[in-house]
This record gives structure tokens, C-alpha cells and sequence, in this order.
């Protein structure tokens, strides 16, 4: 049987563990968030956009823009503090076209930087991904990517 | 109503109930305890929605449905925080913060495809093929590279943005390697 979607673009991705406690690969894209170009971590049983803190500083994403008040989020077994955002990120092809679409972020709060793990940021699926066409070919670790418009 | 219908547990604790005279009958027992988990639906977000496509007893004031999201959000129920806030933006389309939660919660807008040009496709090709050939010689150090060429590597985030400056749209990759 063969599956066909509609491909906008294609990228390698990495495919390497995510911090140095983990032997265990995950699939490492190079993304852009609101035109900051970075790597994240696809976690399909995840929410939202986890925002890197350090690379939240970056976006300069004032308290003013975000949904009050501060709410916790539960990640790798600790509440991290912070706030929801409405972010636009840029998935980066190789091949084809770039595809950019808005999604809800998390951006921890300024306070919780130290206490961030190793972890990228990560690309969730419910409010994140989830209106993205996207296949994975684990053989020439390609990640396809399309619209559903 | 009957009893012996009810697990023998269950059946003990609605006569005790009764005994105590919290409640003058069985009925009125079961009716409390359905009450309660009707509430503990709507409250954890798997309440069945009603013919209206509504859950019933939602709030109904802008500050309410605002108080609701907040509590569904802290409490990991994002889907009926989305829910709570996409109806209550279109409820009451001057409230300011019931626009905002419905703007940052709604589903994420559908994917639109963003032209490329040959030399940005290559430049973040050489980027990808950097990061697969030089990973694990970078383990534990923040690196930013543009088109293939490692512009500045360090542990500190702060050493390397102080070395290559504002990062947003130059299309350098900015990343930690783990």
C-alpha cells in the first residue's frame, strides 16, 4: 500500500540523545522560532513549544504578550514555571520549501534557566504540531513536512 | 430503591450515610455521590458534552470562564483550557483577556509554505551536515554556525551570543549539543 501526502519540504534531522544522561536517541530537527534558527526535539506525547529559557531571553517576549498569569507545566518530573505564548516557527527545509505556521509556547520563566535541564527545546504535538502533515523515513533520516491547508 | 443491587461496600456506606442522617434516603444518597462525579467530570475535562456541543455546567461570566482556564491549564487539562477559551472569546469579543487566551490557545494555524532560495536551502543543508560530522566532538558546548562554519563554541550560552551578536533572522543555528 502506498502513502502519499502532499510534501512542502524535507529535511535530514539528527538523530542523536537529547541530553548527556540519555543514551537513547530522538529525532533532533533544526527549526526556526520566531526567526531565531535552533534544533528541538520532536515529542509527539508532548504539548506546546518548550522554549529553551536561555533561548526564550533571546526572543525578547515581554510578559505583556503572553496569557496571565504564570501557570506550571509539568516537565520530566518537575513544575516548571511560566507562560504561554503565541510563537511562530519555521520548519527549515533542505529540500522544497520552508513551512511557518503559529502555535502555543511555553516559555519558562527568567528564574527557572538554572534549573532547566540539558533538554532543547521541544516540538509538542497538541497545540504544536498537530496541523502539520509530517512522515519520517528512518532509513535516510529525512523528515517530510507539508500544510493541511 | 434496592440495596442489593450495589456492591456490598457501597451498600454499607449509603445505610451509614443514612444512619448518621446526613440523608433521609438511598436516593438521595446516590443522587448526591452522581452530583459529585458529574462535577469531577466537568472539572478534569472528560465531561460528556452536552447536544450543544457545550460541557454542561460551564461557567458563564468572562471572569469565570477566565478563572476556569487557569484552573484547566494548572492543572494539565490543555484541550478543555483550548475549549473553555475558543468559546469564551467568541462570547465575549471585548473582553481582552478572553481574546488573548483564545488567540494563544487556539489550534496552531495550518502550515504555509515559505519561499526559499537555492543558497538558504544549502547554507542550512551544510548546517545539518556540520552538526551529523562534529556532534560528539561538541558534546556539552552552546555552537553557533552559519552555512556549514562553526562561528563560535563554548559552554556558555552568554560566551556565544557575545561572540556572534544578535542572532534573530541571520539564519545562524544557535544550539546546545548534548
Amino acid at each position: 500500500m502506498a502513502l502519499t501526502f502532499a510534501v512542502t519540504g524535507a529535511t535530514s534531522y539528527q538523530y542523536r540523545p537529547a541530553t548527556p544522561q540519555e543514551n537513547t536517541p530522538r529525532v533532533v530537527l533544526a527549526i526556526a522560532i520566531e526567526g531565531i534558527v535552533t534544533e528541538a526535539i520532536v515529542d509527539t506525547g508532548g504539548v506546546y513549544l518548550l522554549c529553551h529559557p536561555r533561548l526564550a531571553r533571546q526572543l525578547d517576549r515581554d510578559a505583556s504578550q503572553a496569557v496571565s498569569p504564570v501557570i506550571e507545566l509539568l516537565f520530566r518530573g518537575v513544575f516548571l514555571q511560566g507562560r504561554l505564548h503565541r510563537l511562530f516557527l519555521t520548519l527549515l527545509a533542505e529540500v522544497g520549501e520552508n513551512l511557518g505556521f503559529e502555535a502555543t509556547a511555553f516559555v519558562p520563566e527568567p528564574h527557572e534557566e538554572e534549573g532547566w535541564s540539558d533538554m532543547p527545546s521541544i516540538l509538542g504535538f497538541y497545540g504544536c504540531l498537530e496541523r502539520i502533515r509530517m512522515a519520517i523515513d528512518p532509513v535516510t533520516e529525512t523528515f517530510y513536512f507539508g500544510s493541511t491547508g | 430503591m434496592n440495596l442489593n443491587e450495589l456492591p456490598r461496600d457501597l451498600a454499607q456506606f449509603v445505610q451509614q450515610e443514612i444512619a448518621q442522617g446526613k440523608y433521609q434516603s438511598a436516593e438521595e444518597v446516590i443522587s448526591a455521590a452522581l452530583r459529585l462525579l458529574r462535577e469531577h467530570e466537568v472539572q478534569s475535562g472528560n465531561g460528556q458534552s452536552s447536544a450543544n456541543g457545550h460541557h454542561d455546567a460551564l461557567p458563564c461570566s468572562a471572569e469565570e470562564i477566565v478563572a476556569a482556564i487557569t484552573k484547566a491549564l494548572a492543572s494539565g487539562h490543555h484541550a478543555f483550557a483550548r475549549q473553555l477559551a475558543m468559546d469564551g472569546a467568541q462570547q465575549y469579543p471585548d473582553h481582552d483577556a478572553l481574546q488573548k487566551y483564545g488567540r494563544i490557545l487556539a489550534p496552531p494555524t495550518v502550515g504555509k509554505p515559505m519561499p526559499t532560495t537555492p543558497e538558504a536551502r544549502a547554507a542550512f543543508k551544510a548546517n545539518n551536515a556540520w552538526l551529523k560530522a562534529h556532534w560528539q566532538a561538541y558534546r556539552g558546548n552552546w555552537i553557533a554556525l552559519q552555512a556549514g562554519l562553526l562561528l563560535h563554541a563554548s559552554p556558555s550560552f552568554d560566551d556565544v551570543v557575545a561572540h556572534v551578536g544578535d542572532v534573530c533572522g541571520r539564519d545562524i543555528l544557535l544550539t546546545k549539543i548534548n
